[in-house]
């Protein structure tokens, strides 16, 4: 091999090791959900008291994807989902086996204060 | 059919749909209007039978959750209504021709209706959702869930048709989905799946003793719909259509007629990436 070729390959190896580390961050927890939080006040909830079910699924992913619309892809997925019933005043939590408890508390603020992300 | 409704009062209106005939007849664009005039009178198409949205009660009156809502919009737009009731094809023919400036339901955003159609901002979030018995704690999240169960479906429909190639004969077929929630309500279905609002609207008119449970599909894209040429139309109901969402008075017709406020989704979710 000479020094062309060698240093096109370390430009390559440099560059898959970035795109790996890059796969492995996007799956770190969302911040904002890694701190305390405190449901809006209640006049501003969906609803003020839900009665909340947390349902574990081995199909978790593909359940939020499907109830979403959010694709699976190699380097985003819905990692939880909640839906919830105003005026049942219940809420369901779908997670799949393994999670965290910032998904859990993030669908959980779902549950009071409805769909907020848009 | 065409029935009158009164959104402002007028003193000298418009006929839009006159004047678009009449720019047809003479070959000019149909919908060259760059804005509505105030007061003008505005041609709008609706299924005649199309329950809760749009459908005709005893006394041959239209009533409906879109049919309030156009009515707000076009307070909203200083308008009058000229409430024209037909078919989905002859509703779609007479907007090609501007007989009607827009159809006042909310159709789906299939790639075949956004060709045909440009869409307005929608103002409610719909669902394919699966309905159980008031007493069944079951959480049955897929079709694969149903499996020697029986499902209520409404004939004819891409549910339909999905649902029996995954669970086969256990899937009851009703040529009206009240005939299924009727049979739930008795026990006689496991589930039934269709719609969310039009099932939110037949539990709380028959006061059914069967809830709305899990989501089965994601939130459908629908919106109102004008002519692929009429963008001084589309503009004017976007702006609308977002004022009546933040005035509050959507909120009040919505809760009028499912008991909630249906134009936010009723699933969230945490992403990674």
């Amino acid at each position: 091999m000479n020094f062309v070729n060698f240093k096109i390959c370390l430009k390559l190896a440099f560059m898959m090791f970035t795109v790996q580390l890059t796969a492995c961050v996007t799956f770190t927890p969302p911040a904002v959900d890694l701190v305390r939080f405190v449901p809006a006040e209640p006049l501003k909830r969906n609803i003020v008291e839900p009665k909340v079910k947390y349902l574990v699924r081995p199909d978790g992913y593909e359940y939020c994807a499907r109830i979403t619309g959010l694709p699976v892809t190699p380097t985003s997925r819905p990692m939880a989902c909640a839906f919830w019933n105003t005026r049942r005043k219940e809420c369901s939590i779908v997670t799949p086996v393994e999670t965290g408890f910032n998904y859990l508390g993030h669908e959980l603020r779902h549950c009071f204060e409805g769909a907020f992300h848009d | 059919m065409t029935k009158s409704r009164d959104a402002t009062p007028i003193d000298a209106p418009k006929r839009l749909s006159l004047k678009a005939g009449l720019l047809v007849a003479l070959g000019g664009s149909v919908f060259s209007e760059s804005s509505l005039a105030e007061n003008a009178i505005l041609s709008v198409g609706f299924l005649s039978n199309y329950l809760p949205y749009s459908y005709l009660d005893a006394q041959g009156r239209l009533r409906g959750f879109d049919v309030d809502v156009v009515t707000r919009l076009a307070e909203v737009m200083s308008v009058k209504l000229d409430i024209v009731t037909e078919g989905l094809a002859k509703l779609n023919k007479k907007l090609k021709v501007g007989e009607v400036m827009f159809i006042g339901n909310q159709l789906l955003a299939t790639p075949e209706n956004r060709r045909e159609y440009d869409f307005v901002k929608p103002y409610a979030s719909i669902q394919m959702v699966s309905v159980l018995h008031e007493d069944d704690n079951r959480d049955l999240l897929s079709l694969d869930d149903f499996f020697g169960k029986k499902l209520g479906v409404l004939t004819g429909t891409g549910v339909e048709e999905q649902a029996k190639n995954v669970i086969g004969k256990a899937v009851v077929s009703f040529e009206r989905i009240e005939e299924a929630l009727q049979a739930l309500a008795q026990k006689k279905l496991d589930a039934v799946l269709e719609e969310s609002l039009i099932v939110e609207y037949f539990i709380e008119r028959d006061n059914l003793p069967v809830k709305v449970a899990a989501p089965f599909a994601a939130p459908v894209n629908v919106g109102l719909v004008v002519h692929k040429a009429n963008k001084a139309m589309q503009t004017q109901l976007n702006q609308a259509v977002q004022t009546i969402l933040n005035d509050g008075s959507f909120k009040i017709i919505s809760n009028r007629w499912f008991g909630y406020d249906v134009s936010r989704a009723r699933v969230g979710h945490s992403l990674s990436g």
